[in-house]
């Protein structure tokens, strides 16, 4: 019962982490920005229709804009985040395809799998934010940076999540 | 029709993400890098609470009770000295406004963006006006962009969307105050007449023609690097006197401008 519920209850969490607390910690100068928000993002089932998946982004997007007075930079980001995990699961996909209802874990599918995709979407959902936070052409080559290195932290933030909330590793 | 119709359906994840994407950047557009409205004023509401609950976390609650009532005494003094040097001035006219100061603790604030914010907890019911500047020790902070009842969002000297009158010296050029975005501690006084000798250690001062700040509040000093020439005017690299990464607390000033001010800028062509 609790299973079927835990995509949407690792999203709500995740999303409640992020304005409640990642929010407020922001290392380095913003050079360690991290958006925790993301990881209920990723962990949604690998084989849900990619426009419910954008829809899901947008929304989430949406909200913590609200929330943290962001200007539709979260809603813009999330949107290119959510784009892009149908063609990163393709990527990645292993030869027997996924199962149905499976989720992007670190438990199911291993460290390699995970953190490879989990920076490849943060990584395009943060050279885009960067890029439009910048707002000019001086600004975006440090932008970029931010963006690679907020990139690693959040991924870092995501493997210890999943090595604290996934305890054992499924075998296959 | 059906051509359309199976092209539109076939096509529909990304025709979807465009027109979701023309939103958010028309949201993001629409605000020139700044929150305001009437959402800002309800998030600001119900984040208050919680944000003022992080804020005091991270301080020792001894602490931050001693650093309030040296606050507000120092408030009661600038008050006090400032409506003494209007008083001495002949020539201002506004020596009858009596001219408080408001205290104010940053309970919010990012300074890692190009376009950043504070948010303090005085609003409306306190007498914080939009329009009102802020100050930090005798240092320029920002302006009051949107208040509610308890809150306000003030936008820094780090903003890249903000410019600020600034005088060199007390009695020198008029210029345009930036920050590029690039460095908390550095600004960029431009406009200054090309003939003028500027020393390192010069001050740099509010003009108080902006209708932000009265005159002669401190933005920085002028730093060692040599001014950049352009056609018959220099850019002048400051130092920013607030410091924006461990600011806490503030005092509002009103020096808005008067309905009859108002009316005759409005007047003109």
């Amino acid at each position: 019962m609790i299973g079927s519920f835990a995509p949407y209850l690792t999203l709500i969490v995740a999303w409640i982490l992020q304005v409640m607390c990642f929010q407020h910690l922001v290392f380095a100068n913003g050079w360690l920005l991290p958006t925790f928000h993301l990881y209920g993002l990723l962990l949604l089932p690998l084989t849900w229709s990619p426009l419910t998946i954008l829809m899901i982004c947008g929304v989430s997007g949406a909200l913590l804009d609200l929330a943290t007075l962001g200007c539709g930079v979260f809603t813009s980001s999330a949107l290119i985040f959510g784009l892009c995990i149908p063609g990163v699961n393709r990527l990645l996909m292993p030869r027997e395809g996924y199962e149905a209802s499976e989720l992007g874990t670190l438990k199911s599918h291993g460290f390699q799998w995970f953190s490879t995709r989990a920076m490849l979407l943060l990584f395009a959902h943060n050279i885009w934010m960067f890029t439009l936070e910048a707002g000019r052409w001086g600004l975006m080559v440090d932008g970029w940076g931010k963006a690679t290195t907020s990139s690693l932290f959040t991924c870092g933030i995501f493997l210890m999540a999943s090595y604290i909330t996934q305890t054992k590793r499924r075998k296959r | 029709m059906y051509n359309l119709w199976s092209l539109l359906v076939r096509h529909h994840l990304i025709l979807t993400f465009l027109v979701c994407q023309a939103f958010a950047l028309a949201w993001f557009f629409s605000s020139h890098g700044y929150p305001r409205g009437q959402w800002v004023r309800a998030s600001l509401e119900v984040n208050s609470t919680w944000n003022e609950y992080v804020s005091d976390m991270s301080q020792l609650s001894g602490l931050a009770y001693q650093n309030e009532q040296l606050l507000l005494e120092n408030a009661q003094l600038r008050s006090e000295l400032l409506k003494r040097s209007e008083f001495d001035n002949p020539l201002s006219r506004e020596s009858q406004r009596g001219r408080d100061l408001v205290p104010a603790e940053v309970i919010r604030s990012a300074s890692h963006l190009s376009s950043n914010y504070l948010i303090i907890n005085k609003g409306q019911a306190d007498g914080v006006q939009v329009g009102h500047g802020a100050l930090h020790a005798g240092y320029v902070v920002g302006k009051v962009v949107e208040t509610t009842p308890n809150n306000a969002l003030l936008l820094p000297l780090i903003h890249t969307g903000m410019e600020w009158s600034a005088r060199l010296g007390k009695s020198g050029p008029v210029g345009r105050l930036l920050w590029n975005g690039s460095n908390l501690h550095k600004a960029y006084l431009e406009d200054i007449p090309r003939s003028l000798n500027v020393a390192p250690g010069d001050t740099v001062f509010t003009s108080g023609f902006q209708g932000v700040f009265p005159p002669e509040f401190l933005f920085g000093f002028v730093t060692a690097a040599p001014p950049e020439l352009d056609g018959e005017f220099q850019r002048i690299q400051i130092e920013i006197g607030a410091p924006f990464q461990s600011l806490r607390y503030i005092h509002i000033v009103d020096h808005t401008s008067s309905a009859a001010i108002e009316d005759l800028i409005q007047s003109v062509p």
